[in-house]
């Protein structure tokens, strides 16, 4: 099994630290963290995940752009978006498609299980 | 045989035994004759004397007859001696013919002749010197039917010599007819064998026709007693058997006339039992003639009760003994029934009258010499104005004077003018009653001019001082309503069936910034916003038809401005007792304010259901962790999970805090307990609760302490303090300072009471200067965003101006954009207090 490489934005420390054991220790999967999109941006360039994690309820300024570079690059090349968000069921997944995200992770999560949801939505083997 | 009447007198008295007697007898003929002309000429009433005379006559013609026949004979024998006095008497006897209307006459049975006296042609209506007519002639003038009874007398005298008097009408030649009264008797010869016929024939007409006028003035009176309503009838005294009773009796009584004349006494058995002793009194009163008329019941036949009236005469005798009871009984049911009707009628009036609830009915009268007067009243003036109706009867002035002067003076101008113009009199009087209270009355009453000169009105008289106080009390209720209507803090309009506005009060027009007038010629669909329309036509046929009492919506109205105003309306239909929708009834609620708060309130929920998410997520995902025992063997991973988990279960608590304070500071329920306290001491508390949280940004807190003692609640001022350090550190950026001051100060220009004045200073981004004011209301952030960095639940502000302001103190900002803000907050020392 191939260690998959998992990118997660998220401008919450301790959610940040939370994501981080759950993936790295439970789902096997290497961790890259970012504490603000415009990090998470850099972080793309350099590491290439498989997948990025982002949760959009950032304070950060200008949000919005570097959300839309963020997925300008996921559509380049083929790296799926997942959103962390705590109205996450307020979207359809067709609604979070056109959104250019491949999926959500709702707020709070179940930390045993998030890495093999997140293999589900993205269509990972196990 | 000789020739002519006169010849034929003469032989005829040749064979007569004439004497002188025979004139006695002519002369009262003669007298009765004339009389009876004289009558029959007169007036009818005289009739029944005529026929005496005329009986008279008869009578007398006939003893005069049988005298002629008589004494002729005798003139015969005494002719040959006598033949002056014949020819006296033959001119007598002529002059008597004459005047008796008789004629007399011979027949020879031989040689068929008849001789005729000169009087006979006379009767016949024929000249006297008209030749002698032959049997046949003579029978052909008598008409059918009494001409055969005249030949068969005629024929019976001839053949047994018996006289005959028959009675028949003759026909002359003018073609009138007369009655005769014809005598005949046969003559034998020497040999008994009968030769002659000879007679008389008396003009009988005047009497025959007196006769007729009797019988048909006799039918007549039949007629009209049979005819008649009334029962006439005559009562022998002396028998009291009944002479005559007519047809009527059987009508009325329904027994018959021949059952009364069987049994006089049954009429007693008719009367009403109850009448039978009245009756029987009277009728002896009617024999002393103190009482002519008696009215009593009875019984007929088929057991009706009838109303009968009799009216007796009695007749009496030459000498004063009653004969007779003559009299007519009459029906009189029905003017009884009259009378009873207006009796009862008179009854119900008056009872009405007396009875009349709160008014009295009144007959008043002005004659010229009397003034006004009233000539009745009934009892309902007692009860209005305590005055009798006697009292009032006999001194009109007593009710005058209880009417309220300028009511008087109105009072009697119209009098005045309803007599003069007998127009209707109708106003409304006040009065007070003899216990002096004021008292309302209305009156109506019409005038009539009687033949005597004087005006009478009928009129009644009402209390309606209940129905003025209603009045008052409805105006009141009106202008209460009316006030409450125009004064509502809320829209009011009343609005037709068809929408249009009918009644808008001012609070509507000021929302929607019409005019009352230009908003009454509008429809509501006009200013309602087209996509809430059909929402509002939906329910309108519903609450039309009174399916529904009331509707509510929410809709926008287009205010003149043309800006869209969220609105609740409610909406309920008045129906009139048919059930028509006569208009409905709108209030108007603005909402803008609501839904501000609602919009607030939702996003309240969303801020912090998005706050609390965030620790719990993290304290979650931290004990889930841990529970699965991947960091059994790494303590030092494990521990780190932990601090995670006790961080953010801290942050849960304080923004649990929070809500919960500003919950409790907002609806009131939490008084703050006052307490003297040393400034020094609340702001390094409140230093000390800050300064982790500066520590972690590297921020510098700086305090410049007072000296001085404070009526306050600790725990109050140190939350103020606390969350203006904390949003300051919040936003501040890394290694900044914050100050913190206090000073005292006057509380305003005018007083000499001293305030602490609190300062806490940064120099973070700033604020805008159009959200210096709305920062410290509920959920009110610069930036929405700013809740999910710095923490902040967006009631921090709020619960500072809350708790300042339970001080009596106030609390505001200063900032300048990009260079920091200063915020201010007042607490009165409250030295004086406790």
């Amino acid at each position: 099994m191939v260690a998959r490489l998992v990118l997660v934005i998220e401008h919450e420390a301790c959610i940040r630290e939370v994501l981080e054991a759950c993936l790295r220790d439970l789902g096997g999967w290497i961790i890259v963290l970012a504490s603000s999109i415009k990090e998470g941006i850099n972080l793309c360039e350099q590491q290439r995940p498989d997948v990025i994690l982002i949760d959009t309820s950032t304070p950060e300024i200008d949000a919005l752009l570097f959300i839309e570079e963020l997925k300008f690059y996921s559509t380049k090349y083929f790296v799926p978006i997942l959103l962390i968000s705590s109205r996450a069921n307020w979207l359809s997944a067709e609604r979070l498609r056109q959104m250019g995200f491949a999926g959500v992770i709702n707020k709070p999560f179940n930390p045993l299980t998030l890495s093999q949801h997140i293999s589900q939505t993205l269509g990972w083997s196990a | 045989m000789a020739s002519s009447p006169l010849g034929s007198f003469r032989s005829t008295l040749v064979n007569l035994p004439l004497g002188g007697v025979v004139l006695l007898p002519v002369v009262p003929l003669a007298l009765g004759v004339l009389a009876l002309t004289q009558h029959l000429g007169s007036s009818p009433g005289s009739l029944a004397t005529g026929v005496l005379l005329l009986g008279s006559a008869i009578a007398l013609a006939r003893v005069a007859t049988a005298l002629i026949d008589q004494r002729f004979a005798h003139l015969k024998q005494i002719h040959q001696q006598t033949e002056d006095a014949l020819r006296q008497s033959e001119a007598n006897l002529l002059q008597t013919q004459q005047i008796a209307q008789l004629g007399s006459w011979e027949l020879d049975l031989v040689t068929q002749s008849i001789t005729w006296s000169e009087e006979l042609f006379r009767i016949f209506g024929l000249n006297s010197a008209h030749p002698q007519l032959s049997f046949d002639q003579v029978m052909a003038a008598i008409p059918d039917g009494d001409r055969e009874r005249l030949a068969v007398a005629i024929d019976q005298a001839i053949a047994d010599g018996s006289p005959y008097e028959v009675e028949h009408r003759i026909c002359r030649p003018d073609g009138t007819t007369r009655y005769l009264l014809s005598r005949g008797q046969a003559k034998a010869n020497d040999s008994q064998q009968i030769v002659k016929l000879f007679g008389t024939a008396l003009d009988i007409s005047d009497r025959k026709q007196a006769e007729l006028a009797l019988q048909e003035s006799e039918t007549r009176f039949q007629e009209m007693a049979q005819t008649l309503n009334q029962v006439s009838y005559v009562v022998s005294l002396r028998s009291g058997e009944y002479l005559y009773i007519s047809l009527a009796y059987e009508r009325l009584w329904g027994y018959s006339c021949e059952s009364l004349y069987q049994d006089p006494k049954s009429w007693l058995k008719r009367i009403y039992p109850d009448d039978l002793d009245y009756v029987s009194e009277t009728f002896n009163q009617l024999l002393t003639g103190q009482q002519k008329r008696i009215e009593y019941r009875i019984l007929t036949a088929n057991g009706d009760v009838r109303w009968v009236e009799s009216e007796s005469l009695i007749v009496k005798d030459e000498n004063g003994n009653p004969l007779r009871v003559v009299g007519l009984a009459d029906d009189i049911t029905h003017r009884k029934q009259v009378e009873a009707t207006l009796r009862d009628q008179e009854a119900k009036l008056r009872a009405i009258g007396d009875n009349l609830p709160r008014g009295f009915i009144y007959q008043l009268v002005h004659s010229p010499d009397r003034g006004f007067y009233y000539s009745y009243i009934s009892a309902g003036i007692e009860r209005i104005t305590g005055l009798t109706p006697e009292a009032v009867i006999q001194n009109p002035s007593l009710l005058w004077d209880s009417l309220i002067e300028e009511d008087r003076l109105m009072c009697d101008q119209l009098m005045q003018q309803s007599l003069k113009a007998l127009s209707l009199l109708e106003t409304q009087i006040r009065v007070r009653n003899v216990a002096e209270k004021m008292q309302w009355l209305t009156t109506v009453a019409v005038p009539r001019r009687m033949e005597d000169g004087s005006t009478v009105w009928d009129g009644v008289m009402v209390d309606i001082t209940s129905l003025k106080q209603a009045e008052t009390a409805l105006r009141n209720s009106e202008e209460l309503f009316r006030s409450a209507f125009d004064d509502a803090p809320i829209g009011i309009a009343l609005i037709s069936p068809i929408g249009e506005f009918l009644k808008v009060n001012q609070y509507l027009c000021n929302l929607l910034g019409y005019s009352q007038k230009e908003l009454l010629e509008l429809c509501f669909q006009d200013i309602t916003h087209p996509g809430d329309l059909n929402q509002n036509w939906q329910g309108w046929p519903q609450i039309l038809e009174g399916e529904l009492s009331n509707l509510e919506i929410k809709k926008r109205y287009i205010s003149k401005q043309g800006a869209a105003i969220p609105v609740l309306i409610n909406t309920s239909f008045v129906h009139d007792i048919d059930g028509t929708p006569l208009y409905c009834i709108e209030h108007v609620q603005d909402i803008r304010e609501q839904l501000k708060v609602e919009c607030m309130k939702d996003e309240f929920v969303s801020i912090v259901s998005h706050e609390l998410r965030t620790p719990i997520t993290s304290i979650n995902g931290s004990l889930v962790l841990l529970d699965s025992g991947i960091y059994d063997a790494r303590p030092e991973k494990a521990r780190n999970m932990l601090q995670v988990a006790i961080r953010n279960s801290d942050r849960l608590v304080r923004l649990v805090d929070n809500i919960l304070s500003f919950e409790r500071l907002e609806s009131g329920k939490v008084q703050l307990e006052k307490e003297h306290c040393q400034v020094a001491t609340l702001l390094y508390q409140a230093i000390d609760a800050v300064q982790p949280l500066a520590d972690q940004s590297g921020i510098t807190l700086a305090l410049t302490p007072l000296t001085a003692t404070l009526w306050a609640a600790p725990d109050g001022i140190i939350q103020v303090l606390t969350n203006l350090l904390s949003n300051a550190v919040k936003f501040s950026s890394q290694g900044g300072t914050i100050c913190m001051n206090a000073s005292t100060e006057r509380s305003n220009a005018e007083s000499s009471d001293l305030s602490v004045l609190f300062t806490v200073q940064d120099h973070g981004r700033g604020i805008p200067a159009d959200k210096l004011e709305t920062i410290f209301e509920q959920f009110q952030q610069v930036d929405a965003s700013d809740s999910r960095r710095r923490g902040g639940t967006g009631l921090g502000l709020s619960i500072c101006k809350n708790i300042v302001e339970q001080h009596g103190g106030s609390i505001w900002v200063e900032s300048c954009l990009g260079q920091g803000s200063t915020f201010f907050f007042t607490v009165p020392l409250g030295c004086n207090e406790r």
